[in-house]
């Protein structure tokens, strides 16, 4: 495959375009941008394949790349992250404004509809980390690596996102509408 | 009441599947706290939406689009392989090479020509710590040893490259 096989190459692409999707369309708020970026990002790869050390599994080491490509577009936009800004800080006004809301939640496939918006508004740190573990199912220690955080920092953001969906969904239903 | 009340950090845990120690202890307390119960429904509503992947997807194809640039990708990777080859030809021709010298003329041979070229190395250096000999001089005095620590030199650079990248051109596999 790092001889230059690149029907091999296709298949990498195929497999991991999914997870290179998740971390670039968590991350980037600009949505005309996101596909270019995730080519972007697989381009890197190949250029870059003699250069991935098998300590660590393909996907961790894409997710990376994916990572830090988003960063560097964030930075060379002068796009915030919303790093430095704490749950508690961040109140639901400064979210985007979602309308007209369903009012009543009777489907799981509504809720998860609802739910989207809500991971939109998340920060993009959040986002993807939520993402990672409940759709990728990486472990801390893989999140760690693709975005170069200690498992207990991605332990307590995933906490803190997670209780913030929570408590976001329950501003916006009734309790009954959550447990239907 | 068999327990105290649980906390968001003790409900996402066990969601998580990470409190299966306490597992029953927790189910009980369920049973018999209205606060709880609802609490951990919530967050299992949470939990199962967030199971389903709602992040649009790429277009379909976007694989094809990714090669097509790969394609017009200089071969930067030819050269890498390239690079492996010479690594893996020099260090066949030292090992041919090595082989030879035992056959024709014997190890005793090599040892006594290593120790010359050792002594050549060091008069080499006395010579350009104390000479007034012009450099062109001191270099043609002493090509036999310059070629030698030259050979060494790319010896030792192919043999790290081949350690580093492993097997030229070979097939690795990716654990995806």
């Amino acid at each position: 495959m790092l001889s230059g096989d690149t029907e091999a190459f296709r298949e990498l692409v195929e497999s991991c375009q999914r997870l290179v999707a998740h971390i670039v369309y968590r991350m980037i708020p600009n949505e005309t941008e996101r596909e270019d970026i995730c080519q972007e990002v697989f381009l890197k790869a190949y250029r870059n394949l003699g250069g991935f050390k098998h300590n660590c599994k393909f996907s961790t080491w894409i997710g990376q790349i994916a990572y830090n490509t988003s960063l560097n577009y964030l930075e060379k936009k002068k796009l915030v992250l919303f790093d430095d800004i704490t749950p508690e800080e961040m109140t639901f006004d400064s979210l985007p404004a979602d309308s007209p809301w369903p009012s009543e939640v009777s489907e799981a496939k509504e809720l998860s509809e609802c739910l989207k918006k809500e991971i939109a508004g998340l920060p993009g740190h959040y986002a993807t980390i939520v993402t990672l573990y409940h759709l990728d199912e990486m472990t801390y220690d893989e999140i760690g690596k693709i975005m170069k955080l200690p498992d207990g920092t991605v332990k307590s953001y995933l906490f803190r996102a997670r209780r913030m969906l929570k408590d976001r969904l329950l501003e916006k239903y009734t309790k009954e509408d959550l447990c239907h | 009441m068999s327990l105290r009340h649980l906390n968001d950090e003790d409900i996402q845990a066990y969601l998580d599947g990470r409190l299966a120690h306490r597992a029953k202890q927790i189910e009980r307390h369920l049973l018999e706290c209205d606060c709880c119960r609802e609490k951990m429904e919530h967050y299992r509503a949470v939990f199962q939406a967030l199971k389903q992947d709602t992040t649009p997807s790429l277009a379909p194809g976007f694989p094809d689009r990714v090669m097509a640039a790969v394609a017009k990708e200089p071969a930067a990777k030819a050269t890498d392989s390239f690079v492996s080859w010479l690594s893996l030809a020099a260090a066949a021709i030292v090992i041919v090479g090595l082989g030879a010298v035992q056959y024709l003329v014997g190890w005793q041979w090599l040892i006594t020509f290593s120790r010359n070229i050792l002594q050549s190395v060091l008069s080499f250096k006395n010579s350009l710590m104390g000479s007034t000999e012009s450099m062109p001089g001191i270099l043609s005095d002493n090509l036999p040893v310059l070629l030698a620590c030259g050979m060494a030199m790319i010896l030792v650079v192919c043999i790290e490259h081949v350690l580093k990248h492993g097997k030229p051109g070979g097939t690795h596999t990716i654990s995806i």
